[in-house]
């Protein structure tokens, strides 16, 4: 096998679940470099990407599940999967923490996914060497 | 005074904001407010008004030192008048909006 | 220079605008500013700053802060804005400094960023 530049990644989803071919494309990409030895130091998921983090999510029998495939590839490899608090407050997804501060009725926030700032995707476009985002909505 | 405020202290109507109310806010973390913390609390809303931004930290030190020199657009200027989190209790007693990416 | 944001949504119909802007802002707050390109409809949001009755105000209004955020690449695609019909008068007021690039140069700017978010 012939030598390889392994490289720092940081993902962007930004597609909600029933985008589901590009919700896949987000995560077999992600998986196929973890399966090839790259670092993947975060997921972020951004605007519609959120949304993947519900734990209340219900998809119909027979279609992919890919909040639990996300959550088993966390489990697997100590992923980061961010979920941008902006748009996840936004959009109903809220940590336990937050659903107090809000004093919301519920917290739904799927585990192994976190809540985090945008600061954390300015970060990692100064330590990955590759940014590359799934979804763009135009 | 019949305020709502959420967990944090920040005004839920950002609508409910005057000068009595942010001396009270002002209150509400142990500041007494001063000529110093007045300018501050000025640019601070008049930025919100032109930008719509509720800025973090470093840009209010800058914001802060373009209008009112460097000896007052500094952290430690800051913290002195607003002790902790200068940008998050600025912010709460100008009546904005938590600091945007404050996480 | 590192990111690249390359603004090509109206800002109406979604939040793409909005959410490119933000991430502009936090990096520019990480001391990483970054350039914008401005592209296809993307030059719809510079005509708002002007329009202080739209509900969409508060995205027009963000390029007045750029300055003091040190957000000073700002590019505009010269083939757009034929394309999208905008007079150069309407881009005379814009409280930012630009740059117009043709297409080669708009390449270039690609190719001179690490990274590059399209929105």
């Amino acid at each position: 096998m012939p030598a390889m530049n392994l490289l720092n990644y940081c993902i962007i989803v930004r597609c909600g679940p029933d985008q589901q071919s590009q919700a896949l494309s987000a995560f077999e990409f992600t998986q196929a470099l973890l399966a090839q030895g790259h670092k993947v130091e975060r997921v972020f998921f951004y605007q519609q990407g959120v949304l993947t983090a519900s734990s209340l999510r219900t998809p119909a029998q027979g279609e992919l599940n890919i909040t639990k495939m996300w959550q088993q590839l966390q489990f697997e490899n100590k992923l980061e999967l961010d979920v941008c608090i902006a748009a996840a407050l936004q959009n109903g997804i809220v940590d336990k923490t937050e659903s107090e501060r809000y004093e919301l009725s519920a917290h739904n926030l799927a585990s192994g996914f976190q809540l985090a700032g945008l600061g954390q995707l300015a970060g990692a476009t100064i330590t990955c060497d590759r940014v590359v985002t799934f979804g763009a909505s135009q | 005074m019949q305020l709502e405020l959420d967990k944090d202290g920040y005004l839920c109507k950002l609508s409910d904001w005057n000068t009595d109310v942010a001396e009270y806010l002002a209150s509400t973390v142990n500041i007494k407010m001063t000529s110093e913390h007045w300018e501050v609390i000025t640019l601070l809303r008049q930025f919100y008004t032109d930008t719509g931004i509720s800025p973090a930290m470093r840009i209010l030190v800058k914001m802060v030192k373009k209008a009112l020199g460097p000896d007052k657009g500094n952290s430690i200027y800051l913290l002195t008048l607003f002790p902790d989190s200068p940008a998050k209790l600025a912010a709460k007693i100008a009546g904005l909006p938590r600091p945007t990416n404050c996480l | 220079m590192s990111t690249l944001i390359v603004m090509r949504s109206t800002p109406y119909g979604n939040t793409n605008a909005k959410d490119a802007l933000d991430i502009a802002l936090i990096l520019a707050t990480f001391e990483q500013s970054p350039s914008l390109l401005y592209q296809g409809a993307g030059l719809q949001q510079l005509l708002l700053h002007s329009q202080h009755t739209t509900p969409f105000k508060h995205i027009g209004n963000i390029l007045k802060a750029f300055p003091i955020y040190d957000i000073e690449q700002i590019y505009i695609d010269k083939a757009s804005i034929n394309e999208q019909n905008i007079s150069l008068d309407r881009l005379n007021d814009l409280p930012v400094e630009y740059k117009l690039l043709d297409t080669n140069q708009v390449t270039e700017l690609m190719h001179n960023h690490q990274h590059i978010m399209v929105f």
